[in-house]
């Protein structure tokens, strides 16, 4: 039951979010939280505490993996996390969930449009 | 000042998480800038050490990179022997007050034992001296206890060993 990505869906919003900017490129958990805000346009913040509370949960789930320090970075403290196949597996499923969501939401929204109209006298 | 605050919170955090994650959380707070954001990542942190005493117990002495069995090399396994058991944080508590509890009576229970109370007397164990024989020495030598004078005997009723 839980190998199928679907038993996870919906995600959280953050799970999302990392899951998403680590689908480009690696990145250290500063670099995810940069990524995060730029996707959302600066609306959603993640801070460390979260960030690093839901990465734990996705390396124990194997959705992300740890790939250690990289010689020459600018800090030396920083770890860079990877996406596995798993987590790619995942995130396509949300995604999937996500485009039928808007997909039913548009099509809601075109029938409902007419009946928004004001009604005509006679 | 803040800095220091935030090290604090960090280092109360659970050993698991602190490991792992710790020094990341410091690098990130040290690339922050502005007062405002600085004091967005305090509160974040304390949010964050909330959420990992009361949500995450499972992750509390999560080592910080479980090692996994590696074959030794001559191809055969090595084998754990003891299990990384630590007794949760919440077992520790409540088996410090009893230790405590149960030592405290008993040294109540030393100090007026009912041996005191009924006043019975344990009779003092004392025991001879060693006789030092001399390296040639005979039998004839040793003093002759038939000419000792009688003493009290309940003393020598109390103290029956001797060394031989």
């Amino acid at each position: 039951m839980e190998g199928d990505p679907h038993f996870f869906l919906p995600l959280s919003p953050a799970t999302l979010h990392i899951l998403l900017s680590l689908a480009g490129e690696d990145l250290h958990g500063y670099g995810i939280m940069q990524e995060v805000a730029r996707q959302s346009e600066g609306k959603y913040r993640l801070g460390p505490g979260t960030l690093y509370d839901n990465l734990q949960k996705l390396i124990q789930r194997e959705w992300v993996e740890e790939l250690g320090r990289r010689a020459g970075d600018e800090d030396p403290r920083r770890r860079y996390y990877r996406l596995t196949l798993t987590g790619q597996g995942v995130l396509e499923a949300e995604i999937a969930r996500l485009t039928e969501v808007v997909r039913e939401a548009r099509s809601r929204l075109q029938i409902a449009r007419p009946s928004t109209a004001k009604p005509r006298r006679a | 000042m803040l800095r220091r605050i935030y090290r604090c919170v960090v280092r109360v955090h659970p050993p698991g998480f602190r490991k792992r994650f710790g020094d990341e959380m410091l690098s990130i707070f040290d690339h922050a800038k502005g007062r405002l954001s600085t004091f967005r990542l305090l509160m974040d942190s304390i949010l964050s050490l909330i959420r990992q005493w009361t949500l995450r117990p499972e992750f509390w002495n999560e080592s910080v990179s479980a090692p996994a069995p590696e074959d030794a090399l001559d191809g055969i396994p090595s084998f754990c022997t003891l299990t990384p058991f630590r007794p949760r944080a919440t077992a520790v508590i409540p088996g410090l007050i009893l230790t405590m509890a149960v030592f405290s009576l008993t040294c109540v229970a030393i100090k007026y034992s009912w041996i005191r109370v009924l006043h019975v007397r344990i009779p003092e164990v004392q025991f001879e001296a060693p006789q030092w024989i001399p390296p040639n020495g005979r039998p004839a030598d040793l003093p002759d206890r038939t000419t000792e004078p009688v003493q009290d005997r309940s003393k020598h009723r109390q103290c029956t060993c001797t060394n031989r």
